[in-house]
């Protein structure tokens, strides 16, 4: 298909975006590696132990989990997205999660540059990936995998929901269904988010929303884009987050801080009858 | 942000049945809305929608910012005019634009491009009589402009000022009334008119004819058997109450020897809409003597000399 | 057994019942011609022949099954419904917008085959948009896109083809030339259209249904439907129709 040739030169931008983000996330941390002693590590593990430990098992399943959390994110974000259209966004849980979410955030960062221990918060509600393990890893991939075989099997019947009801019914769809079926999926995967990146980061779920207007609602290519940039959001706010504050902020913070205003720009473009 | 969180939800598209039997689709709320009935002007702008309201009719007069609003026509459309101006939906009243609503709905607005076809009028009626249709019709108004909280809030507000006068009316002693619509030939409103339901929650008891339509004729003799205590106008019919109970049909009745008569601003008292509350203020506040009522500052109509 | 029977039919949203007692039968061949005020039972009727609205009484026969014990799948590959205004989706090109006219023939665990391709081809080249196969449809006109729309219709091999409002998006140029299409494909074909233009209608249907208010005002040949009475009854407006002496043919005017 020729159209995948006008895909590729994007997809592939978007995966060198994100090895060079993966690669300055694996520069971060409180104790200086260089980066051709990272890059030594990766190709020749078993040569520093102690830079191994580190990189191994510190900050790349770290790493790991924020990509694995984004690709979460993207797929319910995406599913939202195929369920509800662009009407996602006029939805009053949706509104009133958000508004929770700053209220939440605004609070929490109060309380911690006042010095309050949040430790016991941390996980649930803010998210935390500074003690991440290969086990959460490895979970969060077995809830990726089983969004992806949905995905595979189901990619046109949410094309044609794009294309309206009418339409999706008379090409043989069951919309009830289906979209009953689709919003379980996507509250499992929703879940999968929420124990690896923490409640707040469910504010993440609108970026697919805006990457259908980039890259269009095809489903074949909004997945892997989707997956792409939402991985590379999170790398990105994790890194941001590490460089600002001296103290560890929880993800779901910053995710919900920073994307208040694209919230605000899809109720504006909802206004605007789009 | 406030604007953000608005409770006016966004529950597009829509297909709501009107009146008419048919159907109005939107995929979003309407931006350029036109209408010649002066009620509905009325509902518009009470539910914040003036800025959406591109054309109204030369008998839209209130409130005040309604005047300035072009005009499209009086008692008919000037469809020339209402087309140039491409609206995307025109509201009309089922019982007096039917023939109008009718034509409407055959035009197709011409393209804007040389690309762009041709897109039918939405056209959207309503057909208020009684004093629950003007509810609902608040409502499917809220409905079709994306206002359905506004129109909740307003129906919320009408319906507590009605129920006021309904309890405080409920104390006082029996009357009978009849609400005159029209001098000659002698016309008066009856059940299935929100005319007779005003009556009803301020505790009267209606005189007028059932059986007979909701706007039967009263023969003079029929006036006297029913012997109304009240007599409720508007200013079309009689300037001054004077008009009415000194008229020929009502002298002998209590109310013609009472003297007790109202004659309420035609503007308010006729038009199906937000106001028909402030008539029913009125009327209450006429009957029992109370004083100026419940939120309303100054009466619109004349009222009767007191005996 | 005629392909397409309708009894009794109620139907509307949510719990409004828009059209009533609405009765009417066609066969292969023909080419059916709804006709009425906008927004008053055009559209609606369509939607319930193809099973994409409630019923809330009679039925929709095909080939003497109801269609609500049809599973949609099935349907799909006998009925084929065009939407009348369709905004075009982002992210799509033409081609992969008439392959979705293939879905009901790709198993859900499959893909899309040779055949699907070809289908969608042959689907394109009837409508004329082939050559647009690669183009996203973004940036289509409005008459193109609504033939690709066509087209996806087409690709799902039905045996009856409904549209609405086929010809309000089409370049003028166009108007003709698919109703022209539409028509030779009846012959295998049952095909149902709206139309707002009564001369269209007249033209190019065999038969013409003309409702109003969500009921049937009057169904049969052009000539015995189009009369003065129920223009007037349906339209309110004065309208006469008159037949060309030549050709046979009705024209609308009003007088």
């Amino acid at each position: 298909m020729s159209r995948l040739k006008n895909r590729l030169p994007f997809i592939i931008y978007l995966l060198i975006v994100i090895v060079i983000l993966g690669f300055l996330s694996l520069l971060m941390g409180p104790i200086r590696i260089s980066a051709s002693k990272i890059l030594f590590s990766i190709f020749s593990p078993g040569e520093d132990p102690l830079i191994y430990v580190i990189i191994w098992q510190i900050r790349m399943p770290r790493l790991l989990l924020e990509i694995l959390s984004g690709t979460l994110l993207a797929m319910s974000g995406s599913l939202l997205l195929g369920i509800s259209g662009a009407a996602m966004i006029d939805n009053i849980a949706v509104k009133s999660f958000y508004l929770l979410s700053c209220v939440i955030a605004a609070i929490s960062v109060f309380l911690i540059v006042f010095g309050f221990n949040l430790e016991s918060l941390y996980p649930w509600l803010l998210g935390s990936l500074a003690q991440t393990t290969w086990d959460k890893v490895f979970i969060a991939a077995l809830f990726i995998l089983a969004g992806l075989i949905v995905y595979v099997f189901y990619y046109k019947d949410l094309n044609a929901l794009m294309f309206g009801e009418y339409t999706a019914k008379t090409l043989g769809v069951e919309v009830k269904l289906i979209r009953m079926f689709l919003f379980a999926v996507t509250i499992i995967i929703s879940a999968a988010a929420v124990y690896t990146c923490g409640l707040l980061c469910l504010t993440g779920l609108i970026f697919p929303y805006f990457v259908r207007l980039a890259a269009g609602v095809n489903y074949k290519y909004m997945i892997p884009v989707s997956i792409l940039t939402s991985a590379s959001i999170v790398i990105l706010i994790d890194i941001f987050s590490r460089i600002i504050f001296p103290t560890e902020l929880p993800i779901g913070i910053m995710m919900a801080v920073l994307s208040g205003p694209f919230y605000i720009y899809a109720l504006h473009r909802r206004r605007l009858g789009l | 942000m406030a604007y953000a969180i608005s409770f006016n939800r966004i529950n597009y598209p829509i297909k709501v049945k009107d009146a008419s039997g048919c159907i109005l689709e939107q995929n979003q709320p309407p931006a350029r809305i036109i209408t010649i009935d002066p009620a509905i002007t009325e509902i518009l702008f009470s539910l914040n929608l003036r800025d959406k309201i591109v054309a109204v009719g030369e008998k839209c007069d209130y409130p005040e910012d309604a005047k300035k609003i072009e005009k499209v026509g009086k008692d008919r459309f000037d469809l020339k005019k209402v087309v140039e101006l491409k609206p995307d939906l025109i509201i009309v009243n089922l019982d007096t634009q039917r023939s109008d609503m009718e034509k409407l709905r055959l035009i197709m607005l011409p393209p804007v491009s040389a690309e762009a076809q041709p897109t039918p009028l939405q056209v959207f009626a309503v057909d208020p009589h009684s004093l629950r249709d003007i509810y609902n019709t608040i409502s499917v108004i809220g409905t079709i402009t994306n206002k359905e909280h506004s129109a909740y809030s307003l129906l919320q507000r009408m319906k507590r000022r009605v129920e006021w006068v309904e309890a405080r009316s409920k104390k006082e002693k029996r009357l009978k009334a009849v609400v005159v619509i029209k001098k000659r030939p002698l016309t008066v409103a009856s059940e299935g008119t929100y005319f007779h339901d005003l009556l009803a929650a301020s505790s009267l008891i209606d005189v007028s004819p059932r059986g007979k339509g909701m706007y039967p004729g009263m023969k003079r003799d029929e006036i006297s058997k029913a012997d109304p205590d009240v007599i409720i106008t508007s200013t079309d019919v009689a300037k001054n109450p004077k008009d009415i109970y000194n008229n020929r049909d009502f002298r002998k009745t209590s109310a013609g020897k009472n003297k007790k008569a109202v004659s309420i601003d035609a503007e308010v008292f006729l038009r199906p809409g937000p106001r028909v509350v402030d008539a029913l203020e009125e009327i209450a506040a006429y009957t029992y003597g109370w004083p100026a009522s419940s939120g309303k500052a100054v009466p619109t109509g004349r009222q009767g000399e007191e005996n | 057994m005629e392909m397409l029977k309708v009894e009794a039919l109620d139907a509307g949203y949510e719990n409004n019942v828009v059209i009533k007692n609405v009765n009417f039968d066609a066969d292969i061949g023909d080419f059916i011609g709804i006709i009425g005020p906008n927004g008053c039972g055009k559209t609606t009727l369509l939607r319930a022949i193809a099973g994409l609205i409630n019923i809330s009484n009679g039925q929709v026969k095909l080939r003497g099954k109801d269609i609500r014990r049809i599973n949609r799948r099935e349907i799909a590959k006998r009925v084929a419904f065009v939407p009348q205004m369709m905004v075009p989706t982002s992210g799509f090109t033409v081609e992969e917008t008439v392959l979705l006219g293939r879905i009901p023939y790709i198993g859900r665990f499959a893909f899309e085959t040779d055949k699907d391709y070809r289908e969608a081809k042959k689907a394109a080249e009837e409508l004329k948009v082939e050559q647009l196969i690669d183009t996203p449809v973004t940036s289509l006109s409005g008459g193109e896109f609504q033939r690709v729309a066509i087209a996806r219709a087409l690709a799902q091999e039905p045996k009856i083809l409904l549209l609405d409002e086929p010809t309000s998006h089409l370049d003028f140029r166009f108007q003709v030339k698919v109703l022209r299409m539409l028509r030779r494909l009846r012959e295998d074909k049952l095909i149902i259209a709206t139309f707002h233009d009564l001369n269209l209608a007249a033209r190019f249907s065999r038969k013409l249904l003309l409702i109003n208010k969500g009921e049937v005002v009057a169904f049969g040949r052009p000539d015995a439907v189009l009369t003065s009475d129920n223009l007037r009854l349906a339209y309110k407006i004065k309208l006469e129709a008159r037949k060309n002496p030549k050709t046979g043919k009705i024209r609308v005017y009003s007088s």
